[in-house]
């Protein structure tokens, strides 16, 4: 089964790429500077790369906005 | 006559460490200060704190945000007939939904890692208490999460104040 972002729930923070996946498998795909300086990153799992080792969807706050979902 | 021997372990808060300061700090410590401290800040909250005309508009506050390592946020109420009384209101908000928490009685809110919390704000004060900042981690790290607020609220904060502290450039 494998995890993906759920985009609806995703705040574009980049968190998760910045943590231990394992496999280092969140990959940015594209960064935007906001008004303000905030940075907002559209962020993908790499399926080539996931294990689906559970890590990211099992700990509690790996996700901030809990957007990753199996399936 | 010579040092006593343990007397490095005593500290005291030198407020030349944070020049720009405007609470009226007690202590604080981390790993900078003393190798293998965790992040310890305690200072009072004075009536007016928090109330300031730059922080007039809903949502108004210490900005949401997360840390690496858990937090535990004491609100220490500081009548000794009644501490349990806070003497205050303290709005928070907590998660990325911001539901709105208002905190009158002595309490310590927990904080997991990287869990969305804030805006933190005082409403009220009619005596002064006690707030102690705690992280489990050697240093205190902060991100920002203003993408949570809503527009009219981030449009209104001044956010040179909050910059991204100790997290890793993507």
């Amino acid at each position: 089964m494998a995890y993906k972002i759920d985009g609806t729930k995703c705040l574009k923070c980049g968190l998760c790429v910045t943590q231990d996946c394992p496999e280092q498998a969140f990959v940015v795909v594209n960064k935007v500077k906001e008004d303000d300086g905030l940075m907002r990153y559209t962020v993908k799992i790499d399926e080539s790369r996931c294990t689906e080792c559970d890590t990211c969807f099992s700990l509690e706050w790996w996700c901030p906005a809990k957007a990753i979902v199996k399936g | 006559m010579a040092e006593k021997k343990y007397a490095k372990y005593i500290y005291e808060y030198d407020p030349k460490m944070f020049p720009k300061e405007r609470r009226p700090v007690m202590a604080y410590m981390d790993n900078n200060l003393a190798k293998g401290s965790n992040f310890y800040l305690i200072h009072w909250i004075l009536p007016g704190f928090g109330m300031q005309k730059e922080w007039d508009f809903p949502y108004a506050g210490h900005p949401p945000h997360i840390h690496k390592d858990a937090e535990l946020l004491f609100h220490i109420g500081t009548d000794p007939e009644n501490p349990m009384d806070l003497g205050a209101e303290v709005v928070m908000y907590l998660g990325p939904e911001l539901e709105e928490h208002h905190i009158t009685r002595t309490c310590c809110i927990w904080i997991p890692p990287n869990f969305i919390h804030s805006p933190w704000k005082p409403i009220s004060c009619t005596r002064p208490w006690i707030f102690m900042e705690f992280n489990q981690g050697p240093v205190h790290t902060e991100k920002s999460y203003r993408q949570v607020l809503p527009a009219a609220a981030r449009a209104q904060m001044d956010w040179s104040m909050w910059p991204d502290d100790k997290y890793p450039e993507i």
